[in-house]
C-alpha cells in the first residue's frame, strides 16, 4: 500500500507539471460552464417581445397590451436587433415590431403590413399572440371604422356627431355586455414530471473523467513508456496502472466537482461526492483491466473514442435511450459509469 | 522537387493505408454524428412541443346549425388549429370527460346566445376548466378572450352609431344601419391577416435544418479524421531526419508535404459525402443539393484549411495519449461553440459572441453557402485569411522546432 501511495505521489507531481493536463482541465471546465448556460426553446414560454417604434399608435398599442390582463407577458424592446436575437435564441416565443408609419396607415384606413411578426421554427403559440395583438389593435382601429361607417350611413357630415360617436364608442368598449364565466373543476389530470431524467452537465463531466482514466493507460505508446510497463508483473503491474490512472484523474476530478457544486444542475453535495468517489475508485480499476494495449496507438485512440461515444448513447447524458430500447438499462451495468449517473 | 514529390507520394500512400485500416472507426464516428444530430433536432422539437387542448363546445338547440358552422369556421383558423381541437358534445358527456381528464375545457353557450348577440343584449359564455390548467388551456383562454374582445369592439361600434342614427337622415334604411356597421367590422376582422408581415428568425440562418446539419456533419467528419494523422507526427530518429535534410527536405518542405497529404486524404470523404447527397437528390427528385463543378475547389480549400490547422495543433500538442484527449476535448468545445450540433443562438451569450469568431463557425458558413447557396468573394477571403494565419503559425512553429 505504501508503495502504491508513493507511486501515486510521484505520478501526480509529474502530471501536474504537464501543459496538456492543465489544458485538458481548462477545456473541461469551459465546456461544463457553456453547457450549463444553454437555453433551448420551451413549450411553456409565454413571453412576447414588442418594439413599439416611433408612431403614437404603436405606443398606445403597446400600453394596451401591457396593461390588459393576458396570459402572455409583453416586454418592450427599444431596439429591433436585440428582439431578433431573443426570438432566434428561443428566449421569446415571438415578437412584434410596429411600423413607424402606423399612424398614417391607420388614418388612411389601410393598415397593411403595419406590424412585423417575428417567430422561430419552434414557435407554437405565435398565432394566438397575433390574435391578441389584433384584438388590441381592433379597439384602436374601431375609431377609423366608425368614421368610414358614418360617411357611408349619414347624409350630412357633422363633426360634433363624429365626436359624440367616438365618445360613446369608448364608453361602450368599457362595458361588460359579453363576458366569460370561468368555473374551475376538480379533474383527474395527471401531473407530468418536467424532469427529463437526463444529466448533461454530470454526463459531460463523467465522460471527461472516463477519458482521463482510459487514456492514462496509453502511456505505453509514448517515448519511454514501454520500459515502465516491463518493470512490473502480476498484481504490481495492476497496482501501478491504477495509481497511474488515479494520478491522471485527480486534478480534473477536483476541479470539475468544485465547479459542478456551484451550478444549479448539481444534485446536492453529498450525493455528488459519494457518486464521484465510487465512480473514480471503480473506474480506475475497470479501465486498468479493460483498456488493454492494442497493436497500435491509433487503434487504442479509436477504441477510446468509441467507448466515449457508446457511453453518451447508452447513459442518460442527453437522451434516455431506455425510452426506446428498455434493454439498454441492463447494458449500463457493464461500465462503472452507472455509479456516476 | 523530385524528392519532395517522392516523399509526398510515399507519405500519402501510408496515410491512405492508415485511413483504410481505421475506416470502421470513421464510419462509427459518422453514424455517431448522425445520431447526435437527430437527437439534437428531436430535443429541440420535443422541448418546444405543445400538447393541444381538447375542448368540447356545448351548443344550445336554438340556431344549433349556425353555431356548429361557426365552430367549424373557428376550428379552421390557424390560431385555433395550433393550440386546440374543438368538438361539439352534449353537456353531461362533456362534464364527465372533463372530470376524467379526457378534456382540457368545456365551453357552454347560453340557451338564447344567438338572439342575445343579435339584439346586442348582455350575454356570457361559461368556461369549465381544470384547476391545473396546462399551457395549451391557458392559451385557449387567451384565444377565447381575443374573440370576445373583437365581438365586444364590434358591438360597441354598432351601438354607438345606432344611438346617433335616431332622428338623423341616413342613406340606408334605419333597420339596416346596425348590419351595415357590423359588416364593416366583420370584414376588417376577417381580413386581419393583412396587418402582419411575417418573418422567421431561424437559428439555422437562411437554410433549413437538414441542410444545416448536412454541412455540420461534413465538417464533423473532417474534424474526426484529424485524429488519424497522428502517425505523421511521430518523432523519427535523428538519422532519418538528417538523411531527409541532405536530400533537400528541410522542416518547411516536410511540413508542406504533410499539409498537402492531409488535405488530399480529407478531400476523399468530403467529395464522397457531397456526391452521395447529389445522387440521392437526383434519385428522390427533391431539391436538397445540386452538384456544381465549383464545389471541388471550394471543398479542397476547406480541406486545406483543416489540414493547415491540424498541422499547427499537432506541432503544439505533445506526443502523448493525454495530448489525444486534449485534442478531443478542444474539438468538442470548438464543435459546441461553433454551433455544429446546437445552433450558436442557443448557447450562453459569451459563447454566442466568441463562437462567431471560431474558425469552425466561419468554415461552416462557407460550406453552407458553397453547397446550398452562393459563397461570395468576402467568404473566400475569410477562408484565405484563416489559411494564411495557419500557415504563419505553422512556419513559426517550424522555426522553433
Amino acid at each position: 500500500m505504501q508503495k502504491g501511495l508513493s507511486w501515486y505521489g510521484i505520478l501526480l507531481k509529474e502530471n501536474l507539471k504537464k501543459r496538456t493536463t492543465w489544458l485538458a482541465v481548462c477545456t473541461m471546465l469551459l465546456l461544463l460552464y457553456t453547457v450549463s448556460g444553454i437555453c433551448l426553446p420551451a413549450s411553456d414560454n409565454l413571453t412576447v417581445g414588442i418594439c413599439a417604434g416611433k408612431s403614437e399608435t404603436g405606443r398606445q398599442l403597446m400600453e394596451e397590451l401591457q396593461g390588459e390582463s393576458s396570459w402572455y407577458r409583453f416586454i418592450e424592446y427599444p431596439e429591433e436587433e436585440r428582439l431578433y436575437r431573443d426570438v432566434q435564441s428561443g428566449q421569446l416565443e415571438c415578437a412584434f415590431v410596429f411600423s413607424d408609419q402606423l399612424d398614417q396607415k391607420l388614418e388612411t384606413g389601410k393598415p397593411d403590413n403595419g406590424v412585423m411578426y417575428l417567430c422561430s421554427p419552434y414557435t407554437t403559440k405565435g398565432e394566438v399572440a397575433k390574435e391578441t395583438v389584433f384584438a388590441a389593435f381592433f379597439r384602436l382601429y374601431s375609431g377609423c371604422l366608425l368614421e368610414e361607417s358614418g360617411e357611408e350611413i349619414f347624409v350630412q357630415p357633422d363633426k360634433d356627431r363624429k365626436k359624440e360617436i367616438q365618445k360613446k364608442n369608448e364608453n361602450f368598449l368599457e362595458s361588460d355586455f359579453f363576458r366569460i364565466e370561468r368555473i374551475l373543476v376538480n379533474t383527474k389530470e395527471e401531473t407530468v414530471s418536467r424532469d427529463s431524467g437526463c444529466y448533461p452537465i454530470q454526463g459531460i463531466f463523467g465522460l471527461f473523467l472516463l477519458g482521463f482514466m482510459y487514456f492514462a493507460n496509453g502511456r505505453i505508446y509514448e517515448t519511454g513508456g514501454k520500459w515502465v510497463s516491463r518493470c512490473f508483473s502480476g498484481s504490481e503491474s495492476l497496482l501501478f496502472s491504477v495509481m497511474q490512472i488515479l494520478a491522471a484523474v485527480t486534478l480534473p476530478a477536483l476541479a470539475g466537482i468544485a465547479l459542478l457544486l456551484t451550478l444549479p444542475a448539481s444534485r446536492g453535495m453529498t450525493r455528488e461526492l459519494i457518486r464521484l468517489v465510487s465512480f473514480v475508485a471503480v473506474g480506475s480499476v475497470w479501465t486498468a483491466i479493460c483498456a488493454k494495449p492494442v497493436k497500435s496507438a491509433q487503434a487504442f485512440a479509436a477504441n477510446g473514442f468509441i467507448l466515449l461515444l457508446m457511453t453518451v448513447l447508452i447513459y442518460p447524458v442527453f437522451q434516455d435511450i431506455t425510452l426506446f430500447v428498455p434493454a439498454a438499462e441492463y447494458v449500463r451495468y457493464l461500465t462503472p459509469f452507472f455509479l456516476w449517473i | 522537387m523530385d524528392m519532395f514529390f517522392h516523399y509526398w507520394k510515399m507519405e500519402l500512400r501510408r496515410a491512405l493505408a492508415v485511413f483504410a485500416k481505421s475506416l470502421r472507426y470513421f464510419v462509427v464516428a459518422v453514424l455517431g454524428f448522425c445520431a447526435a444530430a437527430y437527437l439534437c433536432s428531436s430535443i429541440f422539437g420535443e422541448s418546444a412541443k405543445l400538447e393541444k387542448a381538447e375542448v368540447a363546445v356545448v351548443v344550445p338547440e336554438e340556431k344549433k346549425e349556425d353555431l356548429e358552422f361557426l365552430i367549424q369556421l373557428v376550428s379552421a383558423m390557424q390560431s385555433a388549429k395550433s393550440i386546440c381541437r374543438l368538438c361539439t358534445m352534449e353537456q353531461t358527456e362533456a362534464m364527465e370527460k372533463l372530470a376524467g381528464g379526457e378534456l382540457s375545457a368545456v365551453l357552454v353557450f347560453p340557451e338564447h346566445f344567438y338572439r342575445e348577440v343579435d339584439e346586442l343584449s348582455n350575454t356570457s359564455v361559461r368556461l369549465y376548466l381544470s384547476e391545473q390548467a396546462s399551457v395549451s388551456t391557458q392559451t385557449f383562454q387567451e384565444l377565447l378572450e381575443d374573440g370576445i374582445s373583437m365581438i365586444r369592439t364590434t358591438e360597441a361600434g354598432v351601438l354607438s352609431i345606432l344611438s346617433q342614427a335616431d332622428g338623423e337622415k341616413t342613406r340606408v334604411v334605419h333597420s339596416e344601419v346596425g348590419n351595415t356597421v357590423a359588416i364593416r367590422y366583420m370584414e376588417a376582422a376577417f381580413d386581419r391577416g393583412i396587418l402582419y408581415q411575417d418573418m422567421i428568425c431561424s437559428p439555422y440562418g437562411n437554410y433549413g435544418q437538414q441542410q444545416y446539419y448536412f454541412s455540420s456533419g461534413l465538417l464533423f467528419v473532417l474534424l474526426v479524421m484529424g485524429s488519424s494523422f497522428g502517425h505523421l507526427y511521430i518523432k523519427r530518429g535523428r538519422g532519418v531526419e538528417e538523411k531527409l535534410r541532405i536530400y533537400g527536405m528541410n522542416v518547411y518542405r516536410v511540413s508542406l508535404a504533410k499539409v498537402l497529404i492531409m488535405a488530399n486524404v480529407l478531400l476523399l470523404p468530403a467529395l464522397l459525402g457531397v456526391i452521395s447527397a447529389a445522387v440521392v437528390t437526383h434519385v428522390m427528385g427533391n431539391s436538397f443539393l445540386f452538384w456544381e463543378i465549383r464545389m471541388i475547389p471550394g471543398l479542397f480549400f476547406l480541406c486545406l484549411a483543416f489540414a493547415v490547422w491540424y498541422h499547427v495543433i499537432y506541432m503544439l500538442a505533445d506526443q502523448s495519449m493525454t495530448g489525444t484527449l486534449v485534442l478531443l476535448a478542444v474539438e468538442v468545445l470548438v464543435v459546441l461553440g461553433s454551433g455544429l450540433l446546437i445552433p450558436v443562438d442557443y448557447l450562453p451569450e459569451f459563447m454566442q459572441v466568441a463562437g462567431k469568431y471560431l474558425p469552425l463557425y466561419q468554415w461552416n458558413q462557407f460550406s453552407l453557402n458553397l453547397l446550398f447557396g452562393y459563397a461570395d468573394f468576402s467568404q473566400w477571403m475569410k477562408m484565405a485569411g484563416w489559411l494564411t494565419a495557419g500557415c504563419a503559425a505553422g512556419v513559426l512553429l517550424c522555426k522553433k522546432d
